[in-house]
C-alpha cells in the first residue's frame, strides 16, 4: 500500500534535521513517550530481553542529544558529515506507520561508513513520532562504534 | 636486539611500543600467549544438551565446542580433515554430525570421522581409517570451572586451578549471586571492533582513572538530564550508570584494585545499593531476589555473598566480566591493530524477571555499539594505537602506584590506591613470562 505522503514528508524532514545537526529540533519531532531503536537481531522481538545497538527511551534520547554539545565527545572529534537516503516508502503494518529503505552515509576521520537497512516510523495523531526502528542488514555482524544519530 | 625480546620490551614501569604495533610481535603473541594460555571459550549453558555446539576462536584459531551424545564436551578445530573446509558456520546450534559441505565427510560430535562417501574410491585403504588419523584435531586441554569453559591449545602447562588462582573468586561471585547457582547466557550477542591492539581493551576495563576523561561527555549529559522525562526503564538504568562514571576522585581512589599471577586483576565496585535502587530493602524486586538467594544459601551466607563488592574482572588474556552485573566480554585479536570484542549477558533463572531486563538495559550502555559510553572508549583505543605507531616516543609509562603494591592473604597484590596501574604491570609480567620462550 502506498505510504501516507504526510508521513513520508515527516521522515524526510527528520533526515534533513539529522544531516544538518539540528538535534534539538529532531527531538521535537518525537512524542513525550517515544523510542529510538537499532536492534542487534533481524526481526528482534523486543528491546528489553535482547541487547540492542541502540535503544533509547525519551529520557535517553535527550541525554544522547545533550552529549553532542559537550566538548569532550571524543568519538565526534572531528565531527561526522552524514547524509540520509530514504526510499521505497510504503505504508507500515499499522495506521500511522511508514516503512522505507534507509541508509545513512557517514564520513569521519578519513573514513566512509554506510548503515543500510529498513526503517519504520510510528506516528501519533498529533503528528509526533512515537517509535523509530532501524533494522540494519548487518545488525548481527561485528560493528565499529556508532557515534551519530541514525 | 641484544637482550632477549621480552626483556627488551617489558621493563620496570615501562613497556616498549613495539608490543602494540609490531606485527612480528603480534604473531609471536598468538603462538606463545594465545597458543598456550587457558582461554575462556563459553558458558556451559551455551552447550547445555547433547547435540548442541558453539563456535568461537581461540586467538585466531576457529574451534567448535560440542556436547556429544554421552554428554561429554569436546573442543575441536573447525576444519575438515579432507581438504580443509570450515565445518560449522553457525555461531551455535544443534547437530547430529558435522558434515562437510565440500565432499560430505561426516564427523561425530566427538570429532571422530564417522563416514566418508564412496569409500571404495580409496581402493584397498580403509576409509575412515581405524586409527583415527583423520578425526578432527582436538584442542588438547579443556576444563570447566563452575560452568565457565576454558581450553588451552597446549598439551601441557599450568593447570586451570593454578592459572585462575584467587581470581576464581570473581567467577564464584557471579555464580553465588545466582539463586540455585543457576546462570544462563541469554539476551543475544553484540560484537564490536576497534582499530587497535587487543591489549588496549584488556588494559582499559580495569582502568579506574579513565572515566572522568574518556566518559566526560556522557557523564555530564546524564547528570544534566531531567528525571521526570518518561523512561520505560532503559534510560533510567543507563543514565544511572553514566552518572556513576562521574563519581568523585576519592571514590575511585578508595575502591581497590587487585592483581594476581598470570596477569589477572579485579577492581572494587563503585556502585552501592543506595545508588542502584533508592531503598533496596523496600524494592520488591530486590526483596524477592534476596529471598530466593536465602533459599539457596541461608541468611548468613547470603549476607556474605551480597557483601562482595566487585565490578570488573580480567582473566588474562581474553576474558573480561562484571560478576555483579552479569556482563561478559571475550577479546579476539584480529591483527596487530584490529580487535573484536564479543559481549554476552547472563540471566538468572531463579531471580525475578525484572533483573534480567535491567541487565539488558545495562548491557546496552556498557556493550552496545551505539552506547553513549562505549563509543568514546573505542575512539580512545584508536587514538592510542595511532600515537604508538608514531616515532614520538618509544615507551608507554605504567608507573602509577609502582612500589606501593601490598600483598594480601588470598594471594593477590592490592594497588596502593584504586587508580594504581597495578593491573597493567601484572599483565605485562604475565606477558613477559609467556613470551620468554
Amino acid at each position: 500500500m502506498a505510504a501516507d505522503p504526510k508521513l513520508v514528508e515527516l521522515v524526510l524532514h527528520e533526515a534533513a534535521l539529522l544531516d544538518e545537526w539540528r538535534l534539538e529540533e529532531w527531538l521535537d519531532l518525537y512524542a513525550p513517550i517515544a523510542a529510538y531503536w537499532v536492534p542487534t537481531e533481524w526481526g528482534q522481538a523486543d528491546p528489553f530481553t535482547t541487547i540492542s545497538h541502540i535503544y533509547d527511551d525519551r529520557r535517553l534520547m535527550e541525554t544522547r542529544v545533550r552529549r553532542f554539545r559537550h566538548a569532550m565527545f571524543h568519538a565526534q572529534k572531528p565531527p561526522s558529515r552524514i547524509t540520509h537516503l530514504c526510499t521505497n516508502f510504503r505504508a507500515g503494518p499499522q495506521p500511522g506507520s511508514v516503512v522505507c529503505s534507509y541508509e545513512v552515509a557517514e564520513f569521519r576521520n578519513a573514513k566512509h561508513r554506510r548503515y543500510v537497512g529498513r526503517a519504520r516510523h510510528d506516528v501519533d495523531a498529533n503528528g509526533l513520532i512515537t517509535a523509530k526502528r532501524f533494522d540494519l542488514i548487518d545488525c548481527d555482524s561485528v560493528l565499529d562504534g556508532i557515534s551519530i544519530i541514525l | 636486539m641484544d637482550m632477549p625480546l621480552p626483556d627488551t620490551i617489558v621493563q620496570e614501569g615501562r613497556v616498549h611500543r613495539a608490543a602494540y604495533v609490531d606485527p612480528a610481535i603480534f604473531e609471536l603473541e598468538m603462538e606463545r600467549i594465545f597458543g598456550r594460555s587457558w582461554l575462556y571459550l563459553c558458558h556451559e549453558s551455551q552447550v547445555a544438551e547433547p547435540g548442541r555446539f558453539f563456535t568461537t576462536q581461540m586467538g585466531q584459531q576457529p574451534v567448535i565446542v560440542a556436547r556429544a551424545r554421552d554428554g561429554v564436551l569436546h573442543v575441536l578445530f573447525n576444519r575438515c580433515t579432507h581438504r580443509g573446509a570450515k565445518l560449522a558456520t553457525d555461531e551455535c546450534g544443534a547437530a547430529k554430525r558435522f558434515v562437510c559441505c565440500y565432499h560430505g565427510w561426516a564427523f561425530d560430535l566427538d570429532g571422530k570421522l564417522a563416514e566418508v562417501p564412496l569409500p571404495e574410491g580409496y581402493g584397498a585403504a580403509q576409509y575412515p581409517p581405524a586409527d583415527g588419523s583423520l578425526d578432527l584435531t582436538r584442542v588438547p586441554r579443556v576444563e570447566n570451572y563452575r560452568g565457565f569453559i576454558f581450553a588451552s591449545l597446549a598439551p601441557e602447562g599450568v593447570s586451570l586451578t593454578e592459572f585462575l588462582g584467587p581470581v576464581a573468586t570473581s567467577l564464584d561471585d557471579m555464580v553465588d549471586r545466582a539463586p540455585g547457582g543457576l546462570l544462563e547466557v541469554a539476551g543475544g550477542t553484540s560484537r564490536h571492533a576497534y582499530d587497535g591492539n587487543w591489549k588496549l581493551v584488556v588494559e582499559n576495563h580495569n582502568d579506574t582513572l579513565h572515566p572522568r576523561f574518556v566518559h566526560a561527555s556522557s557523564t555530564a549529559a546524564a547528570r544534566d538530564q531531567k528525571d521526570h522525562v518518561h523512561s520505560d526503564g532503559a534510560g533510567e538504568v543507563q543514565i544511572k550508570q553514566m552518572r556513576q562514571n562521574g563519581a568523585p576522585a576519592h571514590v575511585w581512589e578508595g575502591l581497590g584494585i587487585w592483581s594476581s599471577a598470570w596477569g589477572h586483576s579485579f577492581m572494587g565496585d563503585y556502585h552501592t545499593d543506595a545508588n542502584m535502587a533508592a531503598r533496596p530493602e523496600e524494592d520488591p524486586v530486590q526483596k524477592a531476589y534476596r529471598a530466593a538467594l536465602e533459599d539457596t544459601h541461608g541468611a548468613a551466607r547470603t549476607e556474605e555473598i551480597m557483601g562482595v563488592q566487585r565490578f570488573n574482572t580480567i582473566i588474562y588474556p581474553n576474558l573480561s566480566f562484571m560478576s555483579r552485573f552479569r556482563q561478559l566480554r571475550v577479546v579476539q585479536p584480529i591483527s596487530v591493530n584490529r580487535t573484536v570484542v564479543i559481549t554476552y549477558t547472563f540471566r538468572m533463572p531463579g531471580a525475578p524477571a525484572q533483573m534480567f531486563r535491567d541487565s539488558i538495559n545495562f548491557a546496552n550502555v556498557v556493550n552496545g555499539v551505539g552506547s553513549l559510553v562505549l563509543t568514546d572508549d573505542l575512539e580512545t583505543y584508536a587514538r592510542v594505537q595511532h600515537g604508538l605507531e608514531s616515532q614520538g616516543g618509544d615507551w608507554v609509562d605504567v608507573r602509577r602506584g609502582l612500589g606501593g603494591d601490598v600483598s594480601e592473604a588470598n594471594g593477590t597484590l592490592r594497588g596502593q590506591t584504586g587508580t594504581s596501574e597495578i593491573h597493567l604491570r601484572a599483565q605485562f609480567a604475565a606477558w613477559r613470562r609467556w613470551m620468554a620462550a
